[in-house]
């Protein structure tokens, strides 16, 4: 048996050590995800506490479908947790009135100014994004979702998610150049 | 084209960087989830997915005996007994003539009886007139009314264009009340299973009716009565009286239970408000409590004119839930409990009533609701409850109709 479905068994089992050792194996990787969403260490840890506990009272319902199919219900579940979270705080409205004001056009980077970014650094580059832009740019640039997941995910148009992307994209390359003039 | 698919390189970039990103955890993170884990029920620690519900024979068993007994509760208020009941109620009209002839009424209160009079004798007209389709009815001059002790068959003589013919005059449902029991908020599924829920109720009542027995010198029987008891209920038992037949005592109809001792009444506008919790004890079972105030207005004729009477009652309720089927934002359940009540205060006219008696009941009852959000959902809950004899003369809706059936709508708050 995988290693992946033993310890879902275990967790379903209510085993504890099989608990202890998902946390232990995914919480530092639930943990970057919040960070990306939310950029405050404070909501992170209480999105991750959240979502893990989730995670543990559902397990029953994760069905494993190969290797690596654990990781992506977590990463399910965990941005359900905060996706839920900022709808409740009413945090991903603000975005949306921006799409209106203009944004500076800018040249986009090459890949390799961003291979120079530590993750640390990009990662605070990407908190500087508005809630909605960065919520947009996590759902579309990093996790690969199209803009008609995310129109469903967030309750918005699919124009408002590439309006939206389109702003971040061209906020991002602002800052990222902006970094490098600074830090190189 | 070419620039296109060069921005989106740098993004690639960015993804392959962040794609597995990782932050420190905090040192007493797994501690908390398993503090948190711990203090949760065995049951809830892991619950099973529900894609197919299959309850056990003992649950489908349970459910059925509520559908039965709440079928029956139906069917005794809407059964034809009662129409029957009705009809022998309703007095012809010339009898109501007759009865107001009772020459024992204190001048003071004639005009009052009068009064009443006209209002039943337009009540029967309406009635009359329903039931024959003929709009010319043979009613005498209500400046002629008598009264008389005697007791007329049931059945009213109606002047129809051809001919005088008999008509038995069929159940007139003009007072049938809204009714309104008070009752409890059902489970509703918490994130971790055995959360708490809040349900408020408020509860209203539409006019009612008379019940079925005055003192000896009540002339006019008044339009049957209904009870209120709590969130928005509708009476569905037709408000008719209860008296049986052939009993009469110094000129009037007395049933056999409760009115030899206790005044007659008309009770209306009855008004329920509450609060319940219920606890989730799995995922199928919950615990449910509360209390609840019920205010039951009444008319009692201890004399010849009726006197307002107002019971303020606070019940404590105790009732078990069992969730039988749960789809997509919809749950269907059902429910059994007991209630308790003590009158708080009471007044008849201008004097305080005491009643130191509780007043038990037993109510069953199914529900649906249907959430309207995370934490919040609309319900409706018909069912039935039979009030238990309190030992006391004091006449209200529940000595009428200890056995009344429910329905209740409300909202409810989850967190």
């Amino acid at each position: 048996m995988n290693w992946e479905e033993e310890i879902a068994q275990g967790c379903r089992r209510g085993e504890r050590k099989a608990q202890r050792q998902l946390y232990e194996t995914y919480a530092p990787y639930l943990m970057g995800v919040c960070m990306r969403y939310v950029c405050d260490k404070d909501y992170a840890q209480d999105l991750l506490h959240d979502g893990f506990l989730h995670v543990l009272t559902h397990i029953s319902q994760f069905q494993y479908q190969g290797q690596g199919s654990l990781k992506a219900w977590l990463l399910q579940v965990q941005r359900n947790v905060i996706l839920k979270f900022l709808r409740k705080k009413d945090l991903l409205s603000d975005s949306v009135s921006m799409d209106v004001q203009p944004c500076i056009v800018a040249n986009e980077p090459d890949p390799e100014d961003v291979k120079d970014i530590s993750q640390k650094d990009l990662i605070r580059l990407i908190a500087q994004l508005p809630v909605g832009y960065r919520t947009v740019f996590n759902l579309y640039a990093i996790e690969g979702h199209s803009h008609k997941e995310i129109a469903k995910m967030l309750g918005i148009s699919e124009k408002t998610s590439s309006l939206q992307l389109v702003n971040a994209r061209r906020l991002l390359s602002i800052k990222i150049k902006s970094w490098r003039k600074e830090n190189l | 084209m070419i620039q296109e698919e060069w921005n989106d390189r740098w993004l690639d970039e960015v993804r392959r960087k962040m794609d597995d990103y990782q932050e420190e955890v905090p040192t007493d993170g797994w501690d908390r989830i398993l503090a948190d884990i711990e203090s949760m029920p065995a049951g809830n620690q892991s619950p099973s997915p529900q894609k197919h519900v299959v309850l056990p024979v003992w649950a489908r068993a349970a459910a059925a005996m509520a559908l039965l007994v709440i079928a029956s509760g139906l069917w005794y208020f809407l059964g034809s007994h009662h129409v029957t009941q009705f009809a022998e109620t309703i007095q012809p009209l010339s009898q109501q003539e007759e009865r107001i002839q009772d020459k024992d009424i204190l001048a003071s209160d004639s005009s009052r009886v009068q009064q009443t009079m006209l209002a039943a004798l337009s009540s029967h007209r309406r009635v009359a007139a329903k039931t024959t389709g003929v709009k010319d009815i043979a009613l005498p001059d209500t400046s002629q009314i008598s009264l008389s002790d005697k007791v007329e068959p049931v059945e009213e003589h109606v002047a129809s264009r051809d001919s005088h013919q008999v008509h038995r005059v069929e159940p007139y449902h003009e007072d049938n009340a809204m009714k309104v029991v008070q009752h409890a908020s059902l489970p509703a599924k918490r994130k971790h299973g055995l959360g708490w829920t809040l349900g408020m109720n408020v509860g209203g009542s539409a006019v009612s009716a008379s019940s079925g027995i005055k003192n000896s010198n009540d002339a006019t029987p008044l339009p049957p009565h209904n009870p209120n008891i709590g969130g928005p209920n509708l009476d569905a038992s037709p408000s008719i009286d209860s008296i049986p037949k052939n009993k009469e005592t110094r000129g009037v109809n007395v049933p056999d239970r409760h009115y030899s001792k206790r005044m007659q009444g008309s009770n209306h506008k009855t008004w329920s408000f509450g609060v319940t919790l219920n606890k989730q004890l799995n995922d199928r079972w919950s615990f449910e409590t509360g209390l609840v105030y019920t205010l039951l207005t009444s008319d009692v004729y201890p004399y010849s004119v009726s006197v307002p009477q107002k019971l303020h009652y606070l019940g404590i309720p105790l009732k078990m839930n069992f969730t039988m089927l749960q789809r997509k934002g919809w749950q269907l359940y059902a429910g059994t409990g007991t209630m308790v009540e003590r009158c708080l205060y009471g007044t008849r006219g201008e004097a305080k009533l005491k009643i130191n008696a509780l007043q038990f009941s037993l109510s069953a009852n199914a529900g649906i609701q249907y959430r309207l959000s995370q934490h919040t959902g609309l319900y409706l809950e018909p069912g039935i409850r039979y009030y238990f004899d309190d030992g006391t003369d004091v006449c209200s809706f529940r000595t009428e109709h200890p056995l009344s059936f429910t329905l209740q709508a409300g909202f409810r708050i989850s967190y």
